[in-house]
């Protein structure tokens, strides 16, 4: 291994001196850890191949591990709200990551410490130049890397200790598996700034809104975002990789008058602003939140109920991404701190057998929409892969990162991280299939023989929910909570469906799954990003539409203001009538 | 480069957003150049129907902003009660147009480029009555929601969108104003009071437009000189970390409230600064920074300047690493040039406010609670005779050099005057805003604020005189004295103090600021310790003091003339809570604190202690620098 560096490092010198015809990207040999033509990437070689080296003849114990990533992030925003502008905004960041470890791949300095509270990294990178200069690009990755050494040596003499004075693990395997070097090269990924159209878009859509006083606040927000993510390490890998998003936001609230707040939540999202909707579809759409919101406004406020429900597609799919999705991510299996649900479940069965879940960032869409889960590379540089979770409701596989678990040693593209975060193991696009669908009719005719059957006035139906995917900030809290927004109650007497507002799921609802009884025709997708310890990432979901015998919900907490003492100021009527 | 071009960069920004002051025609009825060419002068008639002209306009061009807050504010005044509850009796709205610029570089490269517009709102409001009203008390409720002072409204200078905001805001506000008079009353039952102060005192309505301020930001231009700035640390290879940071805004502010007090002036600023550290053999780091602060980018140093002094810098850092560790010492001590207006800045004004703290029902708050030190020596002697302070935010320079502080009238529509507060070494007033104290009524033009944050009581240009005739010269002499006297062989003069807000974030061995409630001075950055055999300097590091206070002024030996000036942000009352000691050293928020501007001399203590600076030493880099490669 030390050979085969060396003799990379040497190459690299070699080459550096020659003038400036660097081999374009695609006829660079396929030689892993070859120079590629790009400044960042291959600055982060050298300098990667440098410290290691370096730091394997100077210290003890040495790296034997390091992995560079930079994540650069582009951003621009353009926000409106009741037809005037609110916000413009733009940005470009590179961060810089460095995954340092000491000690070898059976233990290593990040091994978890029981009984310690903080065993995960406080969220720390580092702003790295943002122009392609090599200079300055060294002179960062090698303060951080010293730092990051420094670091990764001390923890490692506090693990030892830890495990000195510990009880014996239950999963004793190692801290780091082992994978092939990789090598990928996309050209770099780029979005030009929100002008002309969408930038008016924005506020005529955002004026949509005026002329309903008891709508409070309106949010309407264009984003032009690409990413590009270089990697490098010691094992030879070399990627550069990303996407650019175009995602268009839209969100309004309003007050029922028992003061609960009530919103609206649309988000479409796409590579490319040409692939986002029809204008006439958006206005439709934002048409068809504002009826919604006056009708919840009004509204009855739910009762506390445990009985059937049907969750449409698109509920069906946060449901599976928050409440199913997050146990099999793998990391989880192996840390005695978290429930381990499924640890000891592998080929047995968890879903009905009817059920079957993979996850597949390889996806890139699906029914025509495009998936925000899709990627090719995690962010420790392995290939993404398809993953059947579960085959006929039998548990079959856990999401990898290089993180490996008893039984799964190697990572399968899964470990994935916000930059200035250690990656975890995190879904991508995760699909639920179903082999007995019916049609939404007749699920919502044994919907109804099942309300009958237990003696229930009516059933539920959930329509749209919003939760742990909320499009929030960057840097706002990562608290996760499936918020269903569209309810009806499914009369079993022939009654139309009735809206309800005030929902909150409770109880285990991982049982709802377990009782699961049929699946509809129509797919729901959910476009989103997920927050988790390893930050925020994009994802997908995809899910049949669902029917459960049991569901479990309580009636929310709601703000405890009033609704405002004053009409609107723009409500003539309302005004003349306080006066009066 | 390329990729980086942005199209938002280059523009010109007035105060206020483009075109703001304009009235529908084009006339500019709040700017003084008005057109008023020497043609129409001539004809009397005209000029009386130009007059009336401007009239008209004036009534129908007043801003949608300002229209908005009056109009808004008229409605809530009359209308906004809940039943069987009290009505709001004061009301005031504080709206910033605000643009700013930030670049930073390090080694030649750029980190950032970026700017952003927004407005701000602030409501203020006030309910029960002059005498006893909800504001100026802490309890748990509060704090919890003191993170929402600001708002954040729509750009766009539209009057509909902009009233509904602040229809929502004060709404929401007015229930909370309830509760917490509510909760102050119940407090208030509890205690046995010794005085009953107002909580508000009444001030002359006023009206005052200033326009605002043409402000030029070429962010191609400044990133060209951050970059190049940065690149003079490459010339110095110990130097591990190093910055060069520009930041301008360019702001117009609006304030409204419901006594009738209509403001609208500017605030520009722009500050270059240049920060950097190094760790010595022994593993200590140093931190070094230089400043340059102005009212606009174009009234900064030049390029050539500001590059001597960033070099200084470094070179002073540089000098620092390979200095010996000062022994403990106890002796004569000189603060000049910047280290004297810091040591002033933070251990002097702070104690020239009359803010009176709150009540609170949450008594371990109280150590955090800032109040001045010499709020109960009024009238007596703080300082040498030989000492007098002013401070006097009319002023825009001072002997030829610009002073930061100055501004034509407070965030609370109060006009300050020039004011003396220390004279010849006794306290005799302390700056006030509107919330009066035992002895002081009167608000005098003091109610600062960030641009987060209320209102809180602070000062604008402070200039420190002393009457004696003494050199500098004269007083290192007097320190060579004091040494001898006291058989010492060497005596200390520190020529530059940390500012953690702008050196950079603290890596563990100097002390940061002002967080903690003990008043603390920052460490010493550029210290020297001078001979008493031959006058011969020695710059030394790792030492600082200890069991200094505020008490200590009262015995300076001496001082001299030297009218050193000194910009600095001077704390804001932080978003957290205006009463709240809470200064944002851990980031990098300086630039949102209140530019102030300090005149100071040189001043000698006869005997202050310095101990060994603590904190943990990492080991020096283990790798080479790629540069030294």
């Amino acid at each position: 291994m030390r050979r085969r560096m060396y003799i990379i490092y040497t190459l690299l010198l070699v080459l550096a001196l020659l003038p400036a015809p660097v081999m374009p990207a695609a006829e660079a040999p396929a030689k892993a850890g070859g120079p590629t033509g790009d400044v960042i990437l291959d600055t982060m070689r050298q300098e990667l191949d440098h410290s290691m080296k370096a730091l394997t003849e100077k210290v003890t114990p040495p790296p034997y591990y390091i992995s560079y990533r930079i994540t650069e992030n582009q951003h621009f925003t353009v926000a409106a709200s009741f037809g005037a502008l609110s916000g413009e905004r733009d940005d470009r960041t590179r961060l810089l990551d460095i995954d340092m470890r000491v000690g070898d791949h059976r233990l290593d300095n990040t091994h978890r410490m029981r009984g310690r509270d903080l065993n995960f990294a406080p969220y720390r990178a580092s702003a790295i130049t943002i122009e392609d200069d090599a200079g300055a690009l060294k002179d960062t990755l090698w303060l951080e890397t010293d730092r990051k050494y420094k670091a990764a040596a001390e923890k490692l003499i506090q693990i030892k200790a830890n495990l000195g004075v510990s009880v014996e693990e239950e999963d004793k395997s190692d801290d780091f598996s082992k994978e092939e070097p990789a090598r990928y090269l996309e050209p770099p990924h780029k979005v030009s700034p929100v002008q002309g159209l969408w930038k008016r878009r924005v506020k005529e859509y955002s004026a949509l809104f005026n002329g309903y006083p008891y709508i409070y606040q309106v949010n309407v927000r264009i984003q032009a975002e690409s990413v590009n993510k270089y990697f490098a390490d010691s094992e030879g890998t070399m990627l550069r990789h990303g996407r650019t998003q175009w995602q268009l936001w839209i969100y309004a609230r309003t007050k029922a008058d028992d003061g609960m707040n009530l919103y609206k939540l649309k988000t479409f999202t796409a590579p490319r602003p040409d692939r986002l909707p029809e204008d006439k579809v958006i206005r439709r759409t934002i048409q068809g939140m504002i009826d919604d919101l006056m009708k919840l406004r009004t509204a009855p406020v739910m009762e506390p109920y445990t009985g059937p429900a049907i969750l449409s597609g698109e509920a069906g799919a946060v449901f599976f991404h928050e409440i199913f999705g997050h146990r099999i991510e793998g990391h989880r299996q192996k840390n005695e701190e978290f429930a381990q649900t499924f640890t000891k479940k592998v080929n047995q069965a968890i879903l009905p057998d009817f059920i079957s879940v993979v996850d597949d960032p390889t996806l890139k869409n699906f029914d025509g929409k495009d998936l925000n889960g899709f990627y090719l590379y995690d962010d420790e540089g392995v290939k993404s892969r398809r993953i059947t979770v579960v085959d006929k409701g039998i548990l079959k596989d856990f999401l990898m990162s290089r993180s490996p678990i008893k039984g799964f040693a190697r990572s399968n593209g899964h470990g994935r991280a916000q930059a200035g975060l250690l990656p975890v193991s995190r879904q991508g696009n995760l699909v639920i299939s179903a082999s007995n669908r019916v049609s939404e009719k007749k699920l919502r005719r044994m919907l109804i023989k099942r309300c009958k059957e237990a003696g229930k006035p009516y059933g539920l139906y959930f329509g749209e929910v919003t939760g742990g995917f909320t499009f929030t900030g960057r840097f706002t809290p990562q608290a996760f909570n499936v918020n269903p927004i569209m309810v009806y109650r499914v009369y079993t007497d022939g009654r139309p469906d009735e809206l309800v507002r005030g929902v909150d799921l409770i109880g285990t609802p991982l049982t709802s799954f377990s009782k699961i009884f049929a699946c509809g025709k129509n797919f729901g997708v959910f476009n989103g990003y997920c927050g988790a310890e390893s930050g925020r990432v994009p994802v997908s979901a995809v899910c049949p539409t669902l029917l459960t015998e049991q569901i479990e919900v309580q009636k929310s907490s709601k703000a405890s203001d009033k609704p405002p003492v004053l009409p609107p100021p723009g409500d003539t009527d309302s005004n003349e009538r306080r006066k009066k | 480069m390329k990729g980086l071009k942005k199209n938002t960069k280059k523009h010109a920004a007035s105060g206020g957003p483009p075109g703001a002051l304009r009235g529908p025609r084009g006339g500019a009825p709040w700017t003084p150049d008005c057109p008023t060419g020497g043609a129409f002068v001539r004809s009397g008639a005209l000029l009386v129907a130009l007059v009336m002209l401007l009239t008209a306009f004036n009534l129908r061009a007043e801003h949608p902003v300002v229209r908005a807050m009056k109009d808004e504010m008229g409605r809530s005044m009359s209308s906004l009660k809940l039943e069987k509850m009290e009505k709001p009796y004061f009301l005031e709205y504080t709206i910033i147009d605000h643009q700013e610029w930030t670049i930073e570089a390090g080694f030649g490269s750029l980190l950032k480029s970026a700017d952003s517009r927004t407005r701000m709102l602030k409501t203020g409001m006030r309910v029960g009555d002059y005498q006893a009203d909800n504001t100026a008390f802490l309890d748990a409720y509060s704090i919890q929601d003191v993170l929402q002072d600001v708002s954040y409204l729509v750009v766009d200078d539209d009057y509909d969108v902009l009233r509904r905001a602040l229809w929502l805001e004060t709404d929401g506000l007015y229930k909370k104003s309830l509760e917490q008079l509510a909760g102050k009353k119940a407090f208030l039952r509890n205690q046995v009071r010794k005085e009953e102060l107002p909580d508000f005192s009444k001030e002359k309505p006023l009206q005052l437009r200033l326009p605002a301020r043409k402000v030029k930001v070429d962010a191609d231009k400044w990133e060209g000189v951050v970059k190049r700035l940065s690149v003079i640390f490459k010339e110095f290879p110990s130097i591990q970390v190093s910055r060069v940071e520009f930041w301008a805004s360019v702001d117009y502010l609006y304030y409204v409230n419901s006594e009738g007090t209509v403001t609208a002036q500017p605030q520009t600023l722009a500050v270059l600064t240049a920060y950097a550290s190094s760790q010595a053999a022994d593993g200590m780091i140093l931190k070094h920074h230089v400043p340059f602060y102005a009212v606009a980018p174009w009234a900064l140093p030049g390029e050539k300047v500001l590059a001597e002094e960033v070099r200084k810098m470094a070179g002073e850092l540089e000098a620092l690493v390979k200095a010996p560790v000062s022994d403990e010492y106890i002796g004569p001590v000189i603060f000049t040039r910047q280290a004297a207006a810091e040591l002033f800045a933070q251990m002097v004004v702070p104690q020239l406010s009359g803010e009176r703290p709150p009540l609170t029902d949450m008594e371990y708050l109280n150590p955090w609670i800032a109040s001045s030190k010499w709020e109960r020596r009024l009238n007596r002697r703080v300082l040498p005779e030989f000492f007098s302070i002013s401070d006097d935010p009319t002023i825009k320079g001072y002997k030829g050099r610009f002073l930061l502080g100055g501004y034509e009238v407070d965030q609370q529509g109060v006009k300050p005057g020039p004011m003396v507060l220390v004279e010849k070494g006794k306290l005799k007033r302390l700056l006030m805003s509107r919330r009066p104290r035992k002895e002081i009524e009167h608000s005098n033009g003091r109610g600062r604020a960030g641009l987060w944050g209320r209102t809180v009581v602070q000062a604008g240009n402070v200039l420190v005189s002393v009457e004696k005739e003494t050199s500098y010269r004269e007083l290192r002499e007097q320190l060579l004295k004091l040494c001898r006297d006291q058989q010492l062989e060497y005596g200390i003069i520190i020529k530059s103090l940390d500012d953690p807000q702008l050196s950079g974030p603290s890596q563990g061995t100097q002390k940061t600021g002002d967080a903690s409630p003990v008043l603390r001075l920052t460490g010493p950055v550029v210290m020297v310790r001078v001979y008493v055999e031959d006058g011969r300097e020695e710059l030394v590091r790792g030492v600082e003091l200890s069991d200094f206070s505020i008490k200590d002024f009262r015995y300076i030996y001496g001082a001299s003339g030297d009218d050193y000036v000194h910009h600095r942000m001077l704390p804001a009352g932080g978003s957290l809570n205006p009463y709240l000691k809470f200064s944002f050293s851990s980031g990098r928020y300086y630039k949102y604190g209140i530019p102030g501007s300090l005149v100071v001399p040189s001043v000698l203590f006869e005997e202050l202690e310095f101990r060994r600076v603590s904190g943990n030493r990492k080991r020096l880099p283990l790798l080479r620098r790629p540069l030294a490669r």
